[in-house]
């Protein structure tokens, strides 16, 4: 759920760019890193066993 | 006599490199759709994240294919393989101590977000050579109708995006991914 957003953005982003409407996937593109990002910071937040 | 769009894209390298680049993305979701589906590999959300990194990727390669070369359309490529790299690295430091494990197969011994890693870093290196390149045509508007590399690689991306959001709904359906899912929802 967290990360469909990001590869739906990310695809209408990529059909855009085949349709020729460059800067509608550039923003699709912004919303998919948005998305991205968002889902990251919860899959990614648990302790690394590890001392840098 | 030659089109116009026919001079621009023998008069630019970048034309053809962006094209392989693009289709080294392809080929790099394909091989984890084959691992995924001939080898039963379920995705986990790192795994996932990671293939969304390299559609950024892929996304901004197209650009440069469809519309010319840009410094936006280069912008996207680095930021997201930036992105990309970064749970590749977080994947690879989950495992990092001996005796951790890895999580699927290797492939000459490295798991797939090892080579995830090393294939954003040479996406960066590579982009960075290319700005050189085409210092002096970043108008992103040289291409001014899709050639056929670019429809056949477009299509190619946006097919890999839809199996990416299929696989993506049979491992998590509308919910939350489990971090170590063990198969598919529906079947």
């Amino acid at each position: 759920m967290l990360i469909m957003p990001s590869v739906l953005l990310t695809l209408f982003g990529t059909y855009m760019a085949t349709r020729g409407s460059r800067k509608i996937a550039l923003v699709c593109w912004i919303l998919a890193i948005l998305a991205m990002l968002g889902a990251m910071s919860y899959h990614m937040d648990d302790s690394l066993n590890i001392d840098l | 006599m030659s089109s116009p769009t026919h001079v621009t894209i023998t008069g630019y390298p970048s034309h053809l490199l962006n094209a392989a680049a693009l289709a080294g993305i392809c080929v790099s979701l394909l091989v984890a759709f084959f691992l995924q589906i001939f080898n039963g590999e379920i995705p986990c959300p790192l795994c996932m994240l990671q293939r969304v990194g390299l559609m950024m990727v892929g996304f901004g390669f197209f650009l440069n294919v469809r519309f010319g070369p840009s410094a936006v359309h280069y912008a996207v490529i680095i930021l997201s393989a930036m992105i990309g790299a970064s749970v590749s690295l977080r994947q690879d430091l989950l495992h990092i101590i001996p005796g951790t494990g890895g999580y699927g197969s290797t492939i000459f011994g490295y798991h797939l977000y090892t080579w995830g890693f090393i294939a954003f870093m040479a996406v960066i290196i590579f982009t960075a050579i290319m700005l050189v390149v085409d210092r002096n045509r970043l108008s992103g508007n040289n291409i001014q109708s899709a050639t056929w590399i670019a429809t056949a690689l477009g299509t190619l991306l946006v097919l890999l995006g839809l199996g990416n959001l299929l696989s993506n709904i049979l491992v998590c359906g509308f919910s939350i991914c489990s971090g170590d899912p063990t198969g598919y929802l529906f079947f």
